[in-house]
Order: C-alpha cells, then sequence, then structure tokens
C-alpha cells in the first residue's frame, strides 16, 4: 500500500507517517470501515428480526 | 561579568542535572506501570480460564495459572533475559550491527551481574526486566487455556518454563531486537509482538494439544461435543481484563526518550529504533478492538466470541499498530475477527481440543496480524539510522511467520511428547473424570452446595 518514508530513512522524517498517508487509500479506508459498521448493523437487525419471529 | 557567566553555566548545569534526573524518574515509572497493568492480563486469563472450566476443575485450573506465572519470574531471572541479549544474531552469540548484543553484551544481564540488582548506577534494568518477565508470562497464559482440565500441573510448568525462557525469547531476540537477525536481515516488522508473542505462544499450544489429546468426551463417535464451562460471566469479565492489561503490554513495547538506553531524546521509538508515539497507539488499539468486537459479532453472535474477537482484533493488528491507519487498524481487526470461527472448525476438525480458542485467537490471529503489515505496510526501513537499512516486506513477514510457527509448534510438540512418554503430561482417567479440584486441590470453590466433584 505504500509508505510516505521514500528516503529509506527515518532521519528527518517528518509529520503523518502512517500506512497509505498523503494519498487517495485515506478515504478508501475510511468508507470500507465505514461499510463494515453500516454492514454489521444491517446484518444484525435482519438476525434480531429473526430471532424473534422464532 | 566573570562571575555572572559562571553563576550562569553553574544555575544551567543544575537545571541540566535537574531534568535528567526528573527524565530518568519518569522513565522508570512509565516501565513500572506497565507492570501492574500487565498482572490484569494474567488476573483476567486467571478469571476466564475458571470461567472456561467445569464447576469440578475450577481450582485446578486457577492453580495452574498462578504456578505459570509463579515459576516464570525466577526462569526469567535466571536464564531468559539473558536468552535475549545473547541470542539477536542467530545462535552464535555474536555482537549484531548495534553492538546491542552477543554473549559480551549479554554477560552484564547474568544473574550474577550487579547490574542485575539494586545499583545506583542503573535505574533501567529491574524494570525492563520486570516488563520483560510479564511478556514471558503471558505466553505461559496463551498456552494455559488450551490445556485445561486434563493437565498434569508438573507437565504443565515444565512446558510453561520451556515457552516462556526459550521459544518465545529466540523468536524476541531474531525478530523483535535492533540487532535480531530477522530485522536486519528481512526487514521483520512485529511492533507489538502478533508473531514472537502470540504467534509463538499459540502454536507452542497447538503443538502440546497434539500429544494431549481431547478432553474425556469432548470427541464422541466423530462428532464434536460443546463442553460448556461453569460461568461465562467470569469468562467474560477475564478477557476484558485481559484486554486492559494489554495497554500495559502494548506501552511496554514502546521505548522511553531522553536516556541513554533511549532511540530519541525527545520521541518514544519502537523497539526497532523506528518511531512512534503513544497516540499512534491509542487510535490503533481502540479501532482494533472494535473491529474485533463488531466483526465476532456479525459472523458468530456468542459473547465468548466476541470478547475473543476484542482480543483478536487487537493482535490482529498488533503487528503494525505504530504504522496502521486507525480505519485501516478496524478493518483489520473485523477480518481477523471474521476468520475465528473457520479457524475453531478447522483445528476442532483435525480432533484438537483447545478449550478456549488460544490457537484461533492467538495463533492465527497472530499469524494474520504479521501478513498483515506484509501486505499492506512495505517499504518502511525496518531500523532506525542512514539509509540503506532493511525495509518492510511481505518477503521479510513471511519469513518470520515461518520462523515464529517453527519457534512455537516444534518445542511445544517435542517437549510435550517427552512429557507424554514419562507420563508427565496427562492426569489418569478416574482423575479426569471425578474432577481435578476433589483429587487434589484441599480447598472448595463453591462451599455453599454447589459440588466439586463430577460424582455428587
Amino acid at each position: 500500500m505504500g509508505s510516505p518514508v521514500e528516503s529509506g530513512t527515518w532521519n528527518g522524517f517528518e509529520g503523518a507517517y502512517f500506512v497509505g498517508a498523503g494519498s487517495g487509500m485515506v478515504s478508501v479506508w475510511v468508507w470500507i470501515a465505514l461499510g463494515l459498521c453500516v454492514l454489521a448493523l444491517v446484518l444484525g437487525a435482519a438476525h434480531e428480526s429473526s430471532s424473534y419471529r422464532k | 561579568m566573570e562571575e555572572e557567566i559562571a553563576k550562569l553555566a553553574a544555575d544551567v548545569a543544575a537545571l541540566q542535572a535537574g531534568a535528567s534526573g526528573t527524565n530518568t524518574a519518569l522513565a522508570e515509572t512509565y516501565y513500572y506501570l506497565t507492570i501492574p497493568l500487565m498482572i490484569l492480563i494474567h488476573v483476567g486469563f486467571l478469571a476466564y480460564e475458571m470461567g472456561a472450566s467445569r464447576t469440578k476443575n475450577v481450582l485446578a485450573s486457577s492453580i495452574k495459572n498462578i504456578l505459570a506465572f509463579a515459576f516464570l519470574v525466577p526462569a526469567f531471572y535466571l536464564i531468559g533475559f539473558w536468552v535475549y541479549w545473547a541470542f539477536p544474531t542467530g545462535l552464535s552469540m555474536s555482537t549484531g550491527p548495534l553492538e546491542i548484543s552477543g554473549a559480551e553484551y549479554a554477560a552484564y544481564f547474568l544473574p550474577w551481574s550487579e547490574g542485575m540488582g539494586p545499583n545506583f548506577a542503573d535505574s533501567a534494568t529491574g524494570v525492563f526486566w520486570g516488563a520483560f518477565t510479564l511478556f514471558a508470562a503471558t505466553t505461559a497464559s496463551i498456552m494455559s487455556g488450551a490445556v485445561i482440565e486434563r493437565i498434569k500441573v508438573i507437565g504443565f510448568i515444565i512446558l510453561a518454563i520451556i515457552l516462556g525462557t526459550f521459544a518465545w525469547v529466540f523468536a524476541a531476540a531474531w525478530g523483535w531486537h535492533a540487532d535480531g537477525w530477522l530485522v536486519t536481515e528481512f526487514g521483520y516488522h512485529d511492533f507489538g509482538a502478533a508473531g514472537v508473542v502470540h504467534m509463538v505462544a499459540g502454536f507452542f499450544a497447538l503443538g502440546v494439544l497434539i500429544n494431549l489429546g481431547p478432553r474425556i468426551g469432548k470427541f464422541t463417535n466423530g462428532t464434536s461435543n460443546h463442553i460448556a464451562g461453569h460461568s461465562m460471566p467470569l469468562t467474560l469479565i477475564g478477557l476484558m481484563l485481559i484486554i486492559a492489561g494489554f495497554w500495559g503490554f502494548l506501552m511496554a513495547c514502546a521505548i522511553f526518550p531522553g536516556e541513554a538506553w533511549s532511540w530519541s531524546s525527545a520521541q518514544f521509538g519502537t523497539i526497532y529504533g523506528t518511531p512512534v508515539t503513544l497516540s499512534a497507539l491509542t487510535f490503533n488499539i481502540l479501532m482494533g478492538f472494535a473491529g474485533g468486537i463488531i466483526g465476532a459479532w456479525v459472523v458468530t453472535r456468542d459473547p465468548f466470541w466476541m470478547m475473543s474477537g476484542a482480543l483478536g482484533g487487537i493482535i490482529s493488528c498488533a503487528a503494525g499498530l505504530d504504522l496502521w491507519w486507525p480505519p485501516m487498524a478496524f478493518a483489520i481487526g473485523f477480518a481477523g475477527a471474521c476468520m475465528m470461527p473457520a479457524s475453531a472448525r478447522f483445528f476442532e476438525k483435525l480432533g484438537i481440543d483447545d478449550a478456549v480458542g488460544a490457537v484461533t485467537v492467538h495463533g492465527t490471529l497472530g499469524a494474520w496480524g504479521v501478513i498483515a503489515v506484509g501486505l499492506f505496510a512495505t517499504g518502511y526501513p525496518a531500523l532506525f539510522g542512514d539509509a540503506g537499512v532493511a525495509v518492510t516486506s511481505l518477503t521479510g513477514q513471511l519469513v518470520g511467520l515461518v520462523v515464529m510457527f517453527a519457534c512455537g509448534f516444534v518445542p511445544g510438540y517435542l517437549v510435550s511428547l517427552v512429557l507424554k512418554v514419562f507420563g508427565l503430561l496427562r492426569v489418569p482417567e478416574h482423575a479426569e473424570i471425578d474432577g481435578l479440584d476433589i483429587t487434589k486441590v484441599p480447598a472448595v470453590a463453591y462451599p455453599e452446595g454447589i459440588s466439586s466433584s463430577n460424582n455428587a
């Protein structure tokens, strides 16, 4: 996914250093995390409704 | 004028000495405080394993946990800490590139060294040793849950000592030390010990379980039966306590700044000298924790696996806790938790009776954590210093993965096989059926109406 540390050393590196920093992947992972939460809620609601029907 | 300059210089020197003393005291206190936090891990394992045991085995399970912790303290004092500093470059005990390893350097950590006791000139070694001892005890506790209700206590203690004093320590020397050959040659990165602690302990447990065999009644006529523990609430509280203790564990993985032994004068470093902040850890531990719970909820709906998922989520993120973007940590923890049921079923189909899912949570998810760094966090300098050091890569993580598996599984299998041959591994069948508490424990867990005997 790429490292923002391109010089091969941490010497002199400053600022954000997390995976994908400064790239479009940052927002991709935000949407993935959000999507997983929504998916969990949808599946949870379906499971709960199904359980009450039994 | 000269007098004023001299006074100013004296004032500056006094200020520097004061600041230095404060920093040293802070550094010492920092590691000192990780120890009671990590003891919460053992409180948690104690509660977790007692809850996962049937009423007839509650206290026998507790004795095992308490003794593993106690024996690991002198074992790690007498030899484990020395092993960590002596063997980073391999088995030759030669000095590594940073000259903080090898036989000569490690002599300071021998039990007869003046550094291994109260010493005004050294306020760091004791608290480092304490933190490492708690790491070692954690490995034993990981193995402990898998083998409850049928292992002999002496066999278990021998296995705990082998795991906590040698197996994980070699893995740590090689992959969790700035002179470790996995780091210097392959760029292996494992900030929070997903491989060196969790994988090693999880697969050590697998090796033991193969020789130990399942509990009576676990498998009948080719089908697997669920053996419920006597208190799920106790187990859940135990799991949450382990997670509280993990904050101390991961806190102890960071190197405090500003000391002679520090990597930096101003910033926390990883054990490899690469930068880290406590904020980075906070973001990613909490996000991995949450991802693990939610993922496990989706795939199991079972509170036991949800809390195991919390632990598994953190373990999934552990190797790259210093590098993840927090939403990534969430997704990695979520994915790890989703793997748990399939992993547990896989081992069960092989006839492995892992009473608490330790092989899955620590072994499988530890492996996932190591691989995740290779998949998503490649290209980072693996060590501090000038350009040219090894960088993180999928190849390096895969090499580390194989080494971590071998460091756990091979000694676990071989030592437990020897114990089995000598009759030191498994309790007699009648004791297992009657219950271990009534057989050998001079106390009762629940005196008011709940029997410790299977026959009562």
